[in-house]
C-alpha cells in the first residue's frame, strides 16, 4: 500500500500541480513545446509586451511546475505581418536551468520592426 | 578457405567504415562539448548586446528618426584562451545592420577600398563619370568596443569557468559612453566518480 501510494507521489512531483491556463486566449499559443516532455513541466503564466520605438520587446513568465531542477533551452520566434519568419536562423537556442517549483522571466526584443507576433519555443 | 578469408575482410571493411559518418546540424543547437568558448557563448552574447542596445531609451530615441553610423573598435581577449573576438563583433554588426537602425563603416577594408579609389582615379582605365569622388565618405559618430574577460577555477572533480562579455557605445564627438551592457555566462563541467 505504500508503495502504491509511492508510485502516485512521484508522477505528482514531477509534473507538478497541473492548473489551468489563465492566460487570455491570444497568449494561449505563444508557447511552443519542441519537446513533449517539457509539456506540463514547464508552463507559461504571463506574457508581457511593450514596445521600444517601432520594435516589439516582450517578457514572458516560465514555471517549473515539477520539484526537480530543469534544464531546458529557449528561442524566440519573430514573424512579421504576412507570417514569414523573420531570420530563422538568427536566433540561438539558449541553456537555462530553472530550480523546483521556480520561476523566471525570459525577454526578448524583435530583429527588425517588420516583426508583428512572436512564438517562445522551447526545448530539453 | 580463400574465399572465407576475402568475405571476412569485406564484412570487415565494411564494419570500420560504417562507424564513420558525416551529417549535418543545427548551427544555433546549444552546443556543450567542452567548456571552453563556443559558437553557443557567441550567440548569446549577440543576442543579449544587440536585444539590449535596441531597447535601451535613449538608444530607442536616437534611431528613431534617422541611421547613426558606427564603427567597431576592437574587443580585447582577456581570457586565458585563443578567441576569436572578431567573430563576435562580426554577429554583433550584422544583426544591428539587419534591424534597420545602424549604419557601420569598416575600418578593416580601408587599404583595400583606397587601392580600389586609386584604380578609378587614377589608372586611366576607368570612366571618370562612373569613377567614385574621393574624400565623400561618411565618418562614424559612434565606436563600439569592449572586453572579454574569463575567472576559471578546477578543482580534481569540476572545472568551472565564468565568461564577461562587456560592450560600450562611445559617442566619437563628446567621448561619453552613451550605453554600455554586460553578459555574463558560467559553465561547469563535472566529472563523474567513474568516468573520465
Amino acid at each position: 500500500m505504500k508503495y502504491l501510494a509511492l508510485l502516485l507521489l512521484v508522477p505528482a512531483l514531477l509534473a507538478g500541480c497541473a492548473t489551468t491556463s489563465d492566460l487570455p486566449p491570444e497568449d494561449q499559443a505563444v508557447m511552443r513545446y519542441d519537446s513533449v516532455s517539457l509539456e506540463g513541466r514547464l508552463a507559461l503564466l504571463e506574457v508581457n509586451r511593450a514596445e521600444s520605438g517601432d520594435l516589439i520587446r516582450t517578457q514572458v513568465l516560465v514555471q517549473n511546475r515539477s520539484a526537480f531542477a530543469l534544464s531546458y533551452q529557449y528561442k524566440f520566434r519573430w514573424y512579421d505581418r504576412n507570417g514569414f519568419e523573420i531570420a530563422p536562423d538568427g536566433e540561438p537556442w539558449q541553456p537555462r536551468r530553472l530550480a523546483g517549483r521556480s520561476e523566471e522571466r525570459l525577454q526578448g526584443v524583435a530583429p527588425n520592426p517588420s516583426a508583428v507576433r512572436f512564438e517562445i519555443w522551447v526545448r530539453e | 578457405m580463400t574465399r572465407v578469408f576475402t568475405l571476412a575482410l569485406v564484412v570487415l571493411a565494411l564494419t570500420v567504415t560504417g562507424c564513420t559518418r558525416v551529417q549535418y546540424g543545427d548551427a544555433t543547437a546549444t552546443e556543450t562539448v567542452t567548456v571552453d568558448f563556443g559558437s553557443t557563448d557567441l550567440q548569446m552574447i549577440a543576442t543579449s548586446m544587440v536585444d539590449d542596445l535596441m531597447s535601451f531609451p535613449p538608444v530607442v530615441q536616437l534611431t528613431m528618426d534617422r541611421r547613426p553610423v558606427v564603427f567597431v573598435d576592437r574587443v580585447q581577449n582577456r581570457t586565458v584562451e585563443h578567441i576569436d573576438t572578431e567573430s563576435v563583433t562580426d554577429s554583433i554588426r550584422t544583426r544591428l545592420i539587419q534591424s534597420g537602425k545602424f549604419r557601420f563603416v569598416d575600418m578593416t577594408v580601408v587599404d583595400r577600398v583606397r587601392q580600389q579609389m586609386d584604380f578609378q582615379t587614377q589608372s586611366g582605365m576607368v570612366d571618370p563619370a562612373t569613377a567614385v569622388s574621393m574624400g565623400r565618405q561618411i565618418g562614424a559618430e559612434f565606436m563600439l568596443y569592449g572586453a572579454l574577460t574569463s575567472i576559471v577555477k578546477r578543482d580534481n572533480r569540476t572545472q568551472d569557468v565564468y565568461y564577461k562579455f562587456t560592450l560600450n557605445m562611445m559617442n566619437l564627438e563628446t567621448g561619453i559612453i552613451e550605453w554600455s551592457s554586460e553578459k555574463e555566462i558560467r559553465k561547469t563541467r563535472s566529472r563523474s566518480l567513474f568516468g573520465r
